[in-house]
């Protein structure tokens, strides 16, 4: 039972369910994982396991009420897809009864009455919060104290930093993130997990702390796409949403490698994904190349909104209580404010333009696949360049960033397979079975190390 | 449209975003965006130009012109 911390989220889910270990066994196991890797990752904005050990108990005396009743053991929990997993929320959710600081002092001390739509979703179908991970204040720029697990020098990605190393680690086996610009595929890429951000609009954004409502997208980590889409299958709308057990057996996955040259710094980070889409042909898929029309406009019209709903959001507290924020909300703040109401409603419409072009451009059974980050982890001093991620955030398309090797410095390497609104669970299918295919092993790094290779 | 116009509306934006951030937060914390205001300035004038068309702007590079709508000005 001492490796239980190493479970996905199916596994623990079918075994509480079948009782072959407790959630609170699960629990234990993770608090020693998270005993022996926190002190260095900072992961963790707020830690309940003894929270979740309470709910924990609770459904363990549901599930053993079950087995000896006269139902079949597990009757009646079948629906319960989540049964037993622990979950870190990103620390910009709100959640019953648990301290959510949005990472920022303005919310220090601050308890919600209630859970944000996809937390009460998450409890509903079973899961446990062990606790609120790590965020850039309000999701932005400014770092979390988390370090990057790989290597402590680095950053892991942001905003949803904490989120990304504690999958990564092993803390919990998947966990809830935001996603703005670049902020689920981004930390997930380079802590080496998978991070999904489903269509725009498809998982409520209810609860969650605005940054641009325009973009805001709530995601999902975890180690495997199976356990990435099983927790879309349980936070997802009912009418179909039944998420994919198993890679598609025989596989119809047609690929186009978007060429984003001048969005990519190294040409290394296009080579390995040039090489990954070569595997994938070499498996059976079918491969194109294709340029992603409207690019720089794309860029340009999500800095536009993002910055005039960002500055919506904060311009009044900024006036009231600027030294309580970072450089990075200042600087937004201050620039949303030049923003002409024309050209952000200019921008409003070509992102409902642009995004239903790219559903023409896009066949309903193509696939993107590209770079998930145009540049190598950078230092702590950022959180990384969102420009990949944030196309497809713009424009409303699922995307999911699956591990993808290491680069020469040791650090992971992400690759991010995007589909047309709607399409998510073609999308899982094919990248469940793009990461059966490629082969990259879980692997868990023991703890950061300043040490550069 | 000419190839020099948007790098000249941008240089105009530019100039009026410069004297809009001078006025609401002063000349030095102007001067410290300064770089962000430059990048700021083109991404308005480049949405502010492109908005006007850009289903067809799209199409043409996309080949959908066929189910390309005009936009809508209403």
């Amino acid at each position: 039972m001492d490796e239980l911390w190493r479970l996905g989220v199916r596994e623990i889910a079918d075994g509480v369910r079948g009782r072959a270990f407790s959630t609170r066994e699960v629990l234990d196991s993770l608090a020693g994982r998270i005993e022996e890797c926190d002190g260095g990752i900072r992961a963790w904005a707020t830690l309940d396991l003894a929270g979740a050990a309470r709910d924990a108990k609770a459904l363990d005396a549901r599930l053993a009420r079950r087995a000896s009743s006269t139902e079949a053991a597990g009757a009646g929990t079948a629906e319960l897809a989540l049964c037993g997993v622990p979950f870190g929320i990103k620390d910009v959710f709100l959640t019953c009864g648990l301290a959510t600081g949005m990472g920022s002092p303005l919310f220090e001390g601050f308890v919600p009455e209630r859970d944000a739509a996809v937390v009460a979703r998450l409890r509903d179908a079973g899961a446990v919060i062990a606790g609120k991970t790590a965020t850039t204040a309000f999701a932005g720029a400014d770092p979390a104290p988390t370090v990057n697990p790989w290597r402590a020098g680095r950053t892991p990605g942001g905003s949803s930093s904490g989120s990304a190393a504690a999958v990564a680690c092993g803390m919990v086996p998947a966990a809830l993130g935001t996603q703005t610009a670049g902020s689920v595929l981004r930390p997930a890429a380079f802590c080496g997990v998978v991070g999904f951000k489903p269509t725009f609009g498809v998982l409520s954004t209810e609860g969650v702390f605005p940054f641009a409502r325009s973009l805001d997208t709530v995601g999902i980590m975890a180690r495997s796409v199976a356990d990435a889409a099983c927790v879309f299958g349980a936070l997802a709308p009912s009418g179909g949403l039944a998420a994919p057990d198993a890679p598609d057996g025989s596989p119809d996955i047609r690929l186009r490698l978007l060429d984003v040259t001048g969005l990519v710094s190294d040409p290394a980070i296009s080579e390995h994904a040039r090489a990954v889409a070569g595997r994938l042909e070499s498996s059976g898929a079918r491969v194109t190349e294709a340029v992603l029309p409207a690019q720089e406009l794309i860029v340009a019209a999500q800095s536009l909104i993002a910055h005039v709903e960002g500055t919506s959001v904060h311009l009044r507290e900024m006036a009231a209580s600027r030294h309580l924020y970072g450089p990075g909300w200042q600087a937004i703040t201050d620039l949303g404010q030049l923003i002409p109401a024309p050209a952000y409603a200019a921008a409003l419409r070509l992102q409902r333009e642009l995004a239903a072009a790219a559903g023409d451009w896009l066949g309903p059974a193509d696939l993107l696949i590209l770079p998930t980050c145009g540049d190598p982890v950078p230092d702590l001093s950022s959180t990384g360049n969102a420009t990949l991620q944030a196309l497809f955030t713009f424009l409303g398309m699922p995307a999911i960033t699956l591990p993808a090797g290491h680069a020469p410095d040791g650090l992971p390497r992400g690759i991010q397979v995007v589909a047309r609104q709607g399409a998510d669970l073609r999308l899982l299918r094919a990248a469940a079975w793009m990461q059966e295919e490629l082969g990259y092993p879980v692997s868990f790094p023991l703890a950061a190390t300043d040490q550069e290779h | 449209m000419a190839g020099g116009e948007p790098a000249a509306s941008s240089d105009a934006t530019r100039q009026r975003l410069t004297m809009a951030a001078e006025d609401l937060l002063g000349a030095g914390r102007a001067a410290e965006l300064a770089d962000r205001i430059a990048l700021l300035a083109s991404q308005v004038a480049l949405v502010s130009e492109q908005a006007a068309e850009p289903l067809l702007r799209w199409a043409r590079r996309a080949g959908t012109a066929g189910r390309a709508k005009a936009p809508d000005h209403g």
